[in-house]
């Protein structure tokens, strides 16, 4: 069985980028589904379970901060491995995302970084094949 | 930091993204065919934080198709605006890769939605402008700080 994973991220190209890395990146996939900011990400999360976020920081509406704190706050989601994948490389904000104890992938990155850091964070399985699903928010 | 540094690390970014981001290899070394090709498509983004300041990025329309695919992974030809955004989002990594470089490095910045640009007003005197080759086309960033 495949991790389920959520996109989170309001660049439209950016979600593809992220989609078409993680079918590159050989993880076994159940589901992908994809949202644009925070907000629209919890909405997402109220009826789909999902194993996996990959957040993006820069958001409108709620940005991914917020919806770190959100998601932390809300007890039905304990389970649920956010990575933020973000642009944003500096120092401020790094050492704000790793003190909330919460992995980051920077942009530029390659299927094999997005890999490791997916599989060291939910022990995700390796598979030569695409999502077996995909939907969008 | 020196406008040469800026220059080199602004060459960095741009080399780091568009390498890993759409597996194409910039040279600073322009043929002439390169440097005569006009820059057709660019977009901007507005840079708040510790400093403040615009980056824009402008590429050649022959190379702009198959870095939108490249970034996307589509065979199929992508319309324009999807290719401008393709390209906003290359600007939008090559910025927050490049940030770091900054003196001020010890606050928190924020980088705009990229929208469309005139290449010729962000590149105007007082910014620093980094030219590359990309594969049969041109590429130019800028940065403009206050």
């Amino acid at each position: 069985m495949g991790i389920k994973v959520l996109v989170v991220d309001d660049s439209s190209v950016m979600r593809s980028i992220i989609i078409k890395t993680l079918r590159l990146s050989g993880l076994e996939l159940e589901s992908v589904l994809t949202a644009g900011n925070g907000r629209e990400a919890l909405l997402v999360l109220e009826n789909n379970p999902v194993d996996l976020a990959l957040v993006d920081i820069n958001m409108p509406v709620m940005n991914g901060e917020e919806l770190l704190d959100a998601v932390r706050a809300e007890p039905a989601l304990e389970g649920l491995k956010m990575i933020v994948v973000s642009s944003d490389h500096t120092d401020a904000r790094m050492e704000r995302l790793a003190a909330k104890g919460v992995p980051i992938v920077h942009k530029p990155f390659n299927p094999a970084t997005l890999k490791e850091t997916i599989v060291k964070l939910t022990g995700a399985e390796i598979h030569d094949d695409g999502p077996t699903g995909e939907l969008s928010f | 930091m020196t406008t040469d540094r800026l220059a080199n690390s602004l060459s960095d970014a741009a080399a780091e993204a568009l390498e890993m981001s759409a597996f194409m290899v910039p040279t600073r070394n322009l043929g002439d065919e390169q440097r005569a090709m006009p820059l057709d498509v660019a977009v901007v983004v507005d840079i708040s934080g510790p400093r403040r300041g615009r980056m824009a990025l402008a590429v050649s329309r022959g190379i702009l198709a198959e870095l939108a695919a490249n970034m996307l992974g589509d065979d199929v030809p992508l319309p324009l605006d999807q290719q401008r955004d393709a390209l906003g989002e290359m600007l939008n990594i090559i910025c927050g890769a490049f940030l770091p470089n900054l003196e001020d490095d010890d606050g928190t910045y924020s980088i705009s939605s990229p929208r469309p640009a005139t290449f010729e007003e962000e590149s105007a005197e007082g910014a620093i402008v980094v030219h590359f080759g990309v594969e049969d086309g041109r590429a130019a960033l800028s940065l403009r700080l206050e």
